[in-house]
This record gives structure tokens, C-alpha cells and sequence, in this order.
């Protein structure tokens, strides 16, 4: 019953559930935008910006709801806690901060990387932070300690960490060095595979099975997690210079590529063809994507702001009155290990 | 907020404004109690019931600190009045003894800021708006020539306070003061305007009512025609009031002269000679006036109207006169020269130019610095090491690289990096690598010129040539310190391949026979010195650098740097941008070739993977929720903590290299080493027993007279160095094992290797239960901590651990593990302790453990040799507080010994006390204490022998 509209309304329109329609855009007043993530249930976003402040919104009324600030330098990324309750953020003054969401007060800075640290994760249940830094180390860090020292420091990388992703028993690096690794913690393995060019962003498929790797002036490329074989290339995007972000769609149908032509480029993740361009206009390099964990939005960060992207119009009507479909596919689209 | 929001929400009132950065939100407002005004001092400002006083006094009370006091009689009999104020004010502030019967101002109770003009009795006296000046009337009227003496004094004495009704008139119309009247023209016109004016009234007319200045101007206007022509042109549009053009005034006439002569005058004679009509004179005997005491002016003579000009012999000869010095000043002669040779055009340009006074300008022009043009490159040439392009590091296309550079004095990054690791150029960094081929020959000395080094020979001599017989410039490690001096530095060069050959006298050979004999030995001390300071830099440590950007295989230069979107956000946002890649490892040469082809075909999967162990650290698998994979066994490398190198990752590193030569080497001979030292020990330092614990092997111990590795290592600062730097954490691990040495109130003596120590640490604690688990000997240094002894374990005899160890064959070793750690340390001390020959006993074989008698007996005899046979370094870093452990359970101790132990207890707590003091002291102390220390200990030793 549930799928009957859907495969109704796939035969006009294939790609109608690509979140196209550009809602909002939101001035972030902090500089420029260097990334911007949702939380974990999609509700509001985080940006971090270039003016030392990492910054909370509602993406869909497009307020801004609360200031951290306290980082000595430009803030890279950012991420929200499983619980909502903390707030990573890493800079590049070196140093990883844990923020409390309510206080905006940070519980815990770090300070162990020796260069600007490009990427921070939290582990699923956020008892873990996953730091990658200039300086080619990658550093896991407890949460429940107040040690300042890591709980393990990975130093396979030969060049700077660009890229990390974290499933629930595996940490991917993406790494300067046209590798990309995946830390088996379960096998206590290390799988690295050489990708031909400098990784800009790895990511895992929701369903765990798959690896996304975006390479600076190269292809995006879909890999098989076990076996590393090539699946898929997705080309067409411009990256050149710029580490841009790409990613998969909560359903796991799109791959979604920031440009450096002021696109958001979608491709069929089965078929490889791109099928939508978001055009956002002049603003130049898009960098930073995130699509909404459970519903079919899209955040991407371009210069100083980030704008909001939704399915065009009839589609959301649809989903509105068919509110088990979206929580449905919300599970549906989870990793599998869940 | 877009439209379709507000329709899907119903939205109350306005958002609010976004606050600043920084900014907490406040719970409730700020209620009226909170509000306080406070001044520039940071006193509260208005207090009171109607917040109308003011603030003054004693934090805010119109008090003293004393409290307040009654202003009390004073007469004033004694001091003026003006005294009296003083002293009241004075009294003020200091406790009033006396008080005057003056009132009290409130003045006196207000501060400087009241007065201010914000305060609220600001003091200032200004003129009202009425009878302020008009400073541009003022001009005008001033400029305005007085007709007669009385005019003068008319107008001094009545200013009008409104401007004239003419004046009020224009100015409703537009005009400015300062403007002439009438309409806007072009400056063309303007300026004909102005020279039919000159022309009409002539310039001596300007001068005489508008006085020296404009004149001066006018002048300048007509001469400085060319410049005037531009702004013309420039400002051909543009349209300009008119200058405002003097009035004509003509000079009352006051004597009987006929028209326009007038006779001789002397300033300070004639009335009249300040007058303001004297014009151009007046201007001239003002200027100068400051020097010449005489001067006349006018003519004597006129004449007439009908008659022919003659040479006006006076007024040219006025000049003159007025320049002729007329008392003998020596030093004066120069200036009058020059003066001299001033004619008249000169004299113009320096009305021009205003020369200050006492300055003419010169007449000849300022020689021109030569400039000699830089020699033109031929158009063939091209620099012999291709320059490196910068272009984006993932740019593949060779096109930029097109574009050599020519190199220039700065080395370039490569060039910079080739000098400091020299046996890294093959490796991945540029022009080597094409150049890679054939051995480069000339690499070092290609920048040196080549007509310099004249004494280059053309075949060298054998002491010149390295093993390999090739020659070798770049022998100094890249090191240039006579770069200054390139013939010196190829001396230099060659002098370090001499002492690689063992030919330092050869250097006499290559100094030229222009150098005397003082200078020769000169040089080669001074090269030696430098030989000896610029050692070239492991190979290893070399590889700890890399350069942020990698040269490719076509040389051109790859920044390192993947660029953060910035974006182009007006203003500083987007300055930042940001170098994702910097450390970029020559990621290429890494890779192998097969892979790159790999990826190139698309044929990803088994040619570029690579799988390899991983080991995650115990605490990772907790929160991750998922199972060891190696069952604790094995813990990651982080825990490999060095407590000194630790924050110092060089140091770090040259610890963990000499590690790695000194498993190499050590293997064979190690026992045999300590026996060789035993042997030319120092006898002043027979001390008791030795109960050392090492915290951690230093290699030194374990390879002292070694061949030559193969990767030249650096020596090893001596320990003192690493003290002055950490002196902090070194200290504050004395004073903690000392507190230790303290805590044991045990007899037994046992030498005990750290690994036991470690290990049974590193396992949580299975030493202390008595059920050790043994991994290996190399494993033992990994635990969390691996410190000294400490609390539980302080009081243990590891040495039954010990025995019962020996008897299980040593496990399977990790190879990674032995590498990072020297083999079987433990056992070596071990031996040491029971005074086993290296000779008789190898790694595994052991033999009948003796009684704890005898051990201890035997330690003592062993810790004798050891100690006596440590280096002097090594020696201070014990006494600088390793912790000692005495195990308790020994039985074989005398009295003596008790009683010595009792009484270092005592000595130990006395220090405890002192630890928070001067640290210089304490070292003092220390070293005196270990001084006596050992004094001490030689008598317990000798005793306890003849026990």
C-alpha cells in the first residue's frame, strides 16, 4: 500500500524525490561556512564557521538558536552528538572541542594534533571522538575520561587525514596520500586501498556495504567495502582545488556532490548518470553537503551561508499526508548493523 | 524568512535580534537597582534617595577614611587666606586637624571628571556664539590696507560683531569668503582674468595691498606655466568662482615727493619704514633683518618723468649693499661667496622655492648617481636547473611547468631540502630524480662559480675521493658555513673527505701557497671546529621531514594544499584558505607502480588493497562495544610512553633509533662489555650494594665500544642537557623515588631489571598476586605506566618472580616488539647480579639459583663491579634519584645495614620536607647528600665484607 503512489509516481517523474527545490538560504554571519551538519535527527543543523564561532539553527524555520564560541582560530567541522546534548568541533587552532548544546560551554578541548585538524567524528554512541588532522594522524579520544591524552593515535597515514567516517565497528580514513583506510576494530585489520588521487571525502553507504571516495580532480567512485572493486563512477563534478564533500541521500538512491561551479550535482547511484544539478547561483564553490538523515532535505554550505533544500512541492504534500511512509523509509534507510 | 514559512507557522511578535558574539542571553532585565551610572573612575555616580548626589569623598561618602569630623575653628590669623584654602584642601583628603572657618565649597568634594565639560559644573570659559571671530572676516579685514594712521586705529578699535550687510548679502547668494565676485568660469578664464589684472595694476600694485605672499603667488603663477596647462586640461569641465582680486588702494600720500619715488630710508630711522605701505622693502629688510645691520633703501636721487631711466645704480646696488658685510666674520666667508654668486635668476627661484634663510640655491645640478644597467641575459641561456613552477598539486598538466624559472641567490624549497638531507635527493625530490641516472657529480658545487674556484683540480687526488671513487662535494652534508667564500668552502669540502680518509694533514696540500702559515692553521681548526658542529643529519631523522610540497616526476613543484572554500565573502572572511595537505610524504614514490597502473586501468580491488594488521587500543574496543580482536593480548604502540621524550618527538625519535642500532649490535657482545668495564672501574667509588632499579634501559649501558653503525648516528646529547630542558618533571621524579626509597623500610638487596618491574605492571597488577604472567621479555615495557616501582610493588622480591620465569622457555617474541626493544636486558642484569660470566651462560641456558644468602652476598659483590664501571652520566642519573627497591623479606642483612637504612629513612623524609624550595638549593643539598651518601655507603660495604 505504501508503495503504490511511489511507483505510480516514479513512471512521470523518476527523480522527483531529489531534494531540488532551494527553500532557504541563511546568511550564517560567521564567515565563511566551512561546514554544515545536521543533527542527529535532522531537526536543527550545525555550521562551523570561519569566524572562530560554530553556530546552531533551525534549518527549516532558519533561525539561529545558539553561538559557541571559543575556538582560537577558523572552526573546520563539526558534529552533534547522538543524544543532541554535545557538540564536537575541530579547528584549526589543533584543538577538538566537546561543547555542551545547552550551556554552550565547552566540557572538554583537546589539544594533541600538531597541525589544523581537518575532520572530527563521533563514535555511534558518542563515547568516542575520531579527529583527523594536517599531521597525518588520526586520534580517537574518550569522551567519559578527562585524559588529555588519546585513547589510540593511528599514524598509518603519510599525509594529511582529509576525510573521516566511522560505522559502528569501522573508522575510514580518507587521507592526502590517495589512500583511503578502513580500520577494521572487529578484525583488528587495516584495509587500505589506493584510490589514484588525493582523497577529499570517504564515506560509508548507510547500508555499510559500500565505500563513497571523492578524489580531488578525479571521479567520485563507489567501492565495494570487502573486495575494493570499483561499482560505480560518478563524473561531471569540478574538483579541482577545493575539498568538497560528497555523500548519499538518506535512501541511499543519490550520490550528492558539492562542485566548484556553484552546483550540487545528483547522481543515480545505480545507473551513475547525473540526474539533477542544484544551482546555487554565483556563490561559487559548493563545498560542504549534508542531506537530512530521514526525509529528503539537503543542507549545503557554499560561502557564508547554507541553504536549504527540499523536495519540490508535491512530493513533500504526499509525504505529509503519508507521515508512516517518511518514518518508514527513515528505517529503512538506517545502516543495517541497527 | 520566506513567505510560505509564515504561512505554515503562526509566528507572535518579532524574532529576536541575533545577538553578538559573545553574548549571553540575560534571564530577566535588568531591574533598576542594577542600573548604576559610574564614572570614568568606576565609582558609583548617582546615590541617594533621588540618585542626586554626587559622588566625592570616601567611597562616595562626603567623608575621610577617619570618618567625619566636624570642621573645627582655625584662625586665620597666622596664614593668608590663600594659605588657609590650601591647607583646608589639603585637609580634605588627610584627616582634618584643623579646619579653617571657610566654608566649604562643594567644589572641593567633586572630582576632576565633574569639572569636565560632561561633568555637571564643568569648568571651561568659552565665548558665545555672538562675540566669537569671524576668522575669515578677520582676514579680509586685516588684509585691508589702513588709508592713513587714523583709519588704522579706527579700524582696530571698532569691529563690527555682525558682518557687513553687503556681506550678508553675497552670502545668501552663494558666496563664500575667500571667492570673488561674479560667476563661475573655467580656469582658463580665470586665469586671464588674473594677468589682466596683473597686467592693469602691475605686480608691485598686488604686492603693495595684498602684501608679500600673494605677490610671491602670482609670480609663481606666471611661471609655472606648463604645470598650470595640465590642470587645465584636467579641468577643462570644471568650473571655478572667481579669485577674489584686491582691492585697488592706493597709498595715501604723505610727503612732498613727486609720484612714485621715494627717498632713502634706513629702517630703524624712519618713522614711517614700518609702515605698512613700505611694500617689497619692508618685506626684504624683514627677511633680513636678522643679519644685517645696515641697510638702506630708496633712492636718493629721482628722475624725472620726461627723462630716460638711467641704470638704477642705487637700487641694484641696494642688493649688493644690503649683502655687504660689514664686520670682519671669519666664518662668514663662505656664505658671502655664495651669496655672491646669486644673480637675480637664482634669486627669483629662491623666492620661488622658499630657501630657508641662510640657503641660495646651487647653481650647478647635483651629479647624477650613475646607474648601470644589469647585464642582459643571452637569449639562449637558460639556467641549468629547470625552476620549479608552482601550480596546483592536483593539477596533472605539465603546461605550466613549460615556464622555467631562472634560479636566483635563494635556494629554492628543493634546493633547501636537497642541502639539508642529502641522501634523500634520490629518493623522491626533483631535478635528482631525472638527473638520478647518472651519478650526480656536481651537484653540491654547481652553484659555486666556476671561475672562483680556480684551484679546482682537474683530477683528484686519491685522499679526495670517497670509497666509491667518486669525488665529493657535497661531503659536508649541505652544510655550507663558508658559503661566503666558495673557494673556502670547497677547501672545506674537500678537508671533510681528508678526515674520512684519515688525511687530515692533507689540507696543506689544497691551501693555496699564498696563505701563511698562521692562516693555514687557522683554517683547519676552523675546520675542524665546523666538521665537527655540522655533522649531516641521519638518514632516519631526514625522513621525519618532509617537504609540504612533492616535486614531480616532471619537476615542477606541487604546493601542498587543497584549498578550503573561502568563498568569496566580502572583507577578511575569505583570507583563509586553508592548506588541507601539508605534510605530503612523496605519496607517489610510495606507491608502487603496478598500483598506479592499476588505477589507471580502473582495476581496483586486489592490486591496490592492502591489508594489515591493525591492533586497537583495549579502551577503543570498549566504546566501541566490540570484542578485542587480540584478546588483550597485545596492547597498540601508543602505550609505548617514554617519560622524558615524550613531549619531544626528535628526541623521541633518537632515542628509539639508537635503540634499534644497538639490537643490531648488541646481541653477541653485550656481557662482555659490562665485563670490559668492570675492569677499569674507578676505585674511589666502592660503594655497598647497589640497589638500582632502572627505570628504563639506556642504550648507553647496553652498547658502549661498538663499531660504526651503518646509519651514522648522531650522538646523543648528554643527559645534562635533557636535565637543563626538563629540568621540572626530572626533578620531580628524584624527589618522588626518593620518597619511595623512603616508604621501604626493607633489608634485602635486590638488582632488579625494570622489565620485571614493568611487566608486572603493565598486567594490572598479577605481579603483586604472586600469579605472574609472563609474555615475553620484550613485551614487558609496554605497560600503561611503566614508571618505577611504586606503592604495592615496591616491597615485592621480584626475584622469586624472576626464578620461576626462568624456568618456562622464553615465548615467541613479536618481531615488531624486538626491534623497539633491546633483547634481554633482563636477563643480562640478572646475570649481572649473580655474577655470572657472559662467556659460560648464553640467553637460555641458567643455572642452580643460589640461596638468598649467597644472592645477596654475590649482588653486592656484582653491584660493586657495575656500579664502579658505570659511566660517570650514568652514575649522576642514579644519584639524581632512580628509584631504589628493597625487598623486604631478606634475611641476610646485617645490623649495620638496618641501622644505615633506618637513618637514610630519616635523611629521606628531611627531604620530603624541602621539596617545595628553592630548586637550585635542593640540588646543592642533593648532591652534597649522594656525596655523603656514598662516604657512608663505603664504610656499611666494607664492613659488611669483613662481616
Amino acid at each position: 500500500m505504501e508503495c503504490g503512489p511511489w511507483e505510480k509516481g516514479q513512471e512521470p517523474d523518476q527523480y522527483s524525490d531529489i531534494p531540488q527545490t532551494q527553500v532557504r538560504s541563511v546568511d550564517c554571519k560567521q564567515g565563511a561556512v566551512r561546514a554544515v551538519r545536521y543533527s542527529v535527527d535532522g531537526n536543527y543543523c550545525i555550521t562551523a564557521g570561519a569566524d572562530k564561532s560554530l553556530k546552531l539553527w533551525n534549518p527549516n524555520r532558519g533561525n539561529l538558536l545558539k553561538t559557541y564560541m571559543g575556538h582560537g582560530f577558523e572552526v573546520l567541522d563539526c558534529q552533534g552528538s547522538c543524544d543532541n546534548s554535545q557538540l564536537i568541533s575541530c579547528s584549526l587552532d589543533k584543538s577538538i572541542v566537546l561543547w555542551d548544546v545547552t550551556s554552550g560551554n565547552f566540557t572538554r578541548k583537546w589539544r594533541g594534533h600538531q597541525a589544523a585538524v581537518n575532520t572530527v567524528k563521533f563514535n555511534e554512541e558518542s563515547t568516542v571522538i575520531i579527529s583527523g588532522s594536517v599531521d597525518t594522524k588520526v586520534k580517537i579520544w574518550d569522551t567519559k575520561s578527562r585524559s588529555h591524552e588519546p585513547i589510540q593515535t593511528i599514524e598509518e597515514c603519510k599525509d594529511s587525514v582529509t576525510s573521516l567516517d566511522v560505522s559502528n565497528h569501522e573508522i575510514l580514513v580518507g587521507s592526502g596520500d590517495k589512500h583511503i583506510r578502513n580500520f577494521d576494530i572487529r578484525m583488528g585489520t587495516v584495509v587500505s586501498d589506493y584510490v589514484g588521487d588525493t582523497v577529499s571525502c570517504a564515506k560509508f553507504t548507510r547500508d555499510g556495504q559500500c565505500t563513497l571516495v571523492s578524489c580531488i580532480g578525479s571521479t567520485i567512485k563507489l567501492f565495494d567495502k570487502t573486495t575494493g572493486e570499483l561499482l560505480q563512477e560518478f563524473s561531471g563534478n569540478i574538483n579541482r582545488d577545493y575539498r568538497l564533500e560528497c555523500s548519499l541521500d538518506h535512501t541511499d538512491k543519490y550520490v550528492l556532490s558539492g562542485s566548484e561551479n556553484s552546483q550540487v550535482y545528483v547522481w543515480d547511484l545505480v545507473e551513475g548518470g547525473c540526474v539533477a544539478k542544484l544551482d546555487h547561483g554565483t556563490v561559487g564553490v559548493v563545498h560542504s553537503i549534508e542531506p537530512h538523515p530521514s526525509k529528503g532535505q539537503l543542507l549545503s554550505g557554499a560561502r557564508c551561508a547554507f541553504l536549504v533544500w527540499e523536495v519540490a512541492e508535491g512530493i513533500e504534500d504526499e509525504r505529509a499526508e503519508e507521515p508512516t511512509l517518511s518514518s518508514s523509509s527513515a528505517y529503512d534507510s538506517k545502516p543495517h548493523w541497527m | 524568512m520566506s513567505d510560505e514559512d509564515e504561512n505554515d507557522y503562526i509566528q507572535f511578535g518579532k524574532p529576536l535580534k541575533e545577538l553578538t558574539e559573545g553574548e549571553n542571553i540575560r534571564k530577566r532585565p535588568i531591574s533598576v537597582e542594577e542600573q548604576i551610572v559610574t564614572d570614568r573612575n568606576g565609582k558609583r555616580r548617582f546615590h541617594g534617595a533621588f540618585t542626586g548626589g554626587f559622588s566625592a569623598g570616601f567611597f562616595n561618602t562626603v567623608d575621610t577614611p577617619q570618618g567625619w569630623t566636624p570642621s573645627q575653628f582655625k584662625s586665620s590669623r597666622g596664614g593668608g587666606s590663600s594659605l588657609a584654602v590650601e591647607a583646608e584642601k589639603q585637609d580634605v583628603g588627610g584627616g582634618g586637624s584643623g579646619r579653617s572657618k571657610f566654608s566649604q565649597r562643594p567644589e572641593d568634594f567633586m572630582d576632576d571628571e565633574d569639572f569636565g565639560s560632561f561633568g555637571f559644573a564643568p569648568h571651561a570659559l568659552k565665548t558665545k556664539a555672538r562675540f566669537q571671530n569671524n576668522s575669515s572676516q578677520e582676514i579680509t579685514r586685516s588684509n585691508r590696507p589702513e588709508g592713513t594712521l587714523f583709519g588704522a586705529v579706527i579700524n582696530q578699535l571698532i569691529q563690527p560683531t555682525l558682518p557687513t550687510i553687503g556681506e550678508s548679502l553675497l552670502r545668501a547668494q552663494g558666496w563664500k569668503p575667500g571667492q570673488g565676485i561674479g560667476p563661475k568660469t573655467s580656469k582658463r578664464s580665470k586665469k586671464d582674468r588674473k594677468s589682466s589684472h596683473k597686467n592693469t595694476y602691475g605686480e608691485g600694485s598686488s604686492a603693495s595691498i595684498r602684501g608679500g605672499k600673494d605677490c610671491r603667488g602670482y609670480a609663481a603663477d606666471s611661471s609655472d606655466d606648463s604645470g598650470e596647462e595640465e590642470m587645465m586640461k584636467k579641468y577643462k569641465e570644471f568650473m571655478f568662482a572667481p579669485d577674489e582680486l584686491p582691492v585697488y588702494m592706493a597709498d595715501p600720500k604723505d610727503n612732498f615727493f613727486g609720484i612714485g619715488y621715494k627717498g632713502l630710508e634706513r629702517p630703524g630711522t624712519g618713522s614711517r619704514a614700518s609702515g605698512p605701505g613700505s611694500g617689497a622693502f619692508s618685506v626684504k629688510s624683514a627677511a633680513a633683518a636678522g643679519k644685517k645691520k645696515f641697510s638702506i633703501s630708496g633712492e636718493a636721487f629721482g628722475v624725472g618723468v620726461y627723462e630716460e631711466d638711467d641704470f638704477d645704480v642705487y637700487n641694484n646696488a641696494r642688493d649688493d649693499m644690503a649683502q655687504y658685510d660689514f664686520s670682519l666674520d671669519v666664518g662668514e666667508g663662505n656664505s658671502k661667496k655664495s651669496k655672491a654668486l646669486t644673480n637675480s635668476n637664482s634669486k627669483m627661484l629662491d623666492e620661488l622655492t622658499d630657501v630657508l634663510d641662510g640657503f641660495t640655491l646651487s647653481t650647478r645640478r647635483s651629479m647624477l648617481i650613475k646607474s648601470f644597467p644589469p647585464p642582459r641575459i643571452p637569449r639562449e641561456w637558460r639556467p641549468s636547473e629547470a625552476g620549479y613552477v608552482k601550480k596546483s598539486r592536483f593539477d596533472d598538466a605539465p603546461s605550466r611547468s613549460e615556464a622555467p624559472k631562472p634560479t636566483t641567490s635563494n635556494p629554492t624549497r628543493d634546493q633547501r631540502r636537497s642541502t639539508l638531507f642529502p641522501d634523500d635527493q634520490n629518493k623522491s625530490v626533483g631535478h635528482s630524480r631525472e638527473k638520478s641516472s647518472k651519478p650526480a657529480p656536481r651537484d653540491k658545487s654547481a652553484d659555486i662559480k666556476e671561475e672562483e674556484v680556480k684551484r679546482e683540480p682537474e683530477e683528484l687526488p686519491d685522499f679526495l675521493t670517497s670509497g666509491d671513487g667518486q669525488p665529493v662535494a657535497g661531503a659536508s652534508g649541505g652544510f655550507k658555513p663558508f658559503k661566503a667564500d666558495p673557494a673556502k668552502q670547497l677547501r672545506y669540502e674537500q678537508f671533510l673527505v681528508c678526515i674520512k680518509n684519515n688525511r687530515r694533514d692533507a689540507l696543506r696540500i689544497l691551501q693555496p701557497k699564498a696563505m701563511t702559515e698562521w692562516e693555514r692553521e687557522r683554517e683547519r681548526v676552523e675546520f675542524e671546529r665546523a666538521a665537527h658542529l655540522y655533522k649531516p643529519m641521519n638518514v632516519a631523522i631526514a625522513s621525519r621531514f618532509v617537504s609540504s610540497g612533492t616535486i614531480k616526476e616532471d619537476g615542477s613543484l606541487q604546493e601542498g594544499g587543497v584549498k578550503s572554500e573561502g568563498g568569496a565573502v566580502a572583507g577578511t572572511e575569505n583570507t583563509a584558505v586553508i592548506s588541507f595537505v601539508s605534510a605530503a610524504g612523496s605519496s607517489k614514490g610510495d606507491v608502487s607502480a603496478d598500483k598506479r597502473k592499476a588505477v589507471d586501468m580502473k582495476m581496483f580491488g586486489k592490486l591496490t588493497r592492502e591489508t594489515q594488521e591493525w591492533v586497537p587500543a583495549k579502551l577503543l574496543c570498549v566504546r566501541f562495544n566490540v570484542k578485542n580482536p587480540f584478546n588483550n593480548t597485545r596492547e597498540h604502540e601508543d602505550k609505548k610512553k617514554k617519560p622524558i621524550f615524550e613531549s619531544n618527538q626528535l628526541f623521541a625519535f633518537l632515542g628509539s633509533a639508537r635503540q634499534a642500532s644497538d639490537n643490531k649490535t648488541s646481541d653477541n657482545n653485550k656481557d662482555d662489555i659490562k665485563e670490559e668495564k668492570a675492569g677499569n672501574g674507578d676505585d674511589n667509588d666502592s660503594s655497598p650494594p647497589r640497589q638500582v632499579k632502572q627505570e628504563r634501559i639506556d642504550p648507553r649501558d647496553v652498547v658502549l665500544v661498538k663499531d660504526e653503525p651503518e646509519i651514522q648516528v648522531p650522538e646523543k646529547p648528554p643527559m645534562d642537557l635533557f636535565k637543563a630542558i626538563f629540568a621540572d618533571s626530572s626533578d620531580d621524579d628524584g624527589s618522588q623515588s626518593e620518597g619511595e626509597q623512603g616508604e621501604d623500610n626493607t633489608n634485602n638487596l635486590s638488582l632488579l631489571a625494570d622489565n620485571t618491574m614493568k611487566r608486572s605492571r603493565g598486567d594490572g597488577g598479577n605481579g603483586s598476586g604472586g600469579s605472574s604472567r609472563h609474555d615475553s621479555p620484550a613485551n614487558g615495557g609496554r605497560g600503561p605506566n611503566s614508571d618505577a616501582a611504586r606503592g604495592i610493588f615496591a616491597g615485592i622480591n621480584f626475584d622469586k618472580f624472576e626464578k620461576r620465569r626462568r624456568k618456562t622457555p622464553p615465548p615467541v617474541v613479536p618481531l615488531k616488539a624486538l626491534t623497539s626493544r633491546p633483547k634481554s636486558i633482563l636477563d643480562r642484569s640478572v646475570r649481572n647480579i649473580l655474577g655470572i660470566k657472559s662467556g659460560d651462560v648464553s640467553d637460555d641456558e641458567y643455572g642452580p639459583v643460589a640461596p638468598p644468602t649467597v644472592l645477596a652476598a654475590n649482588a653486592a659483590a656484582q653491584s660493586i663491579r657495575s656500579k664502579t664501571t658505570a659511566s660517570p652520566l650514568r652514575r649522576k642519573e642514579e644519584n639524581a634519584g632512580k628509584s631504589i627497591v628493597i625487598s623486604s623479606d631478606d634475611t641476610g642483612s646485617s645490623d649495620s645495614e638496618k641501622e644505615w637504612q633506618e637513618k637514610e629513612k630519616g635523611r629521606e623524609k628531611g627531604k620530603k620536607k624541602k621539596k617545595g624550595k628553592d630548586k637550585e638549593k635542593e640540588k646543592h643539598k642533593k648532591e652534597k647528600k649522594s656525596k655523603k651518601k656514598r662516604k657512608k655507603k663505603k664504610h656499611k660495604s666494607s664492613k659488611s665484607d669483613s662481616d
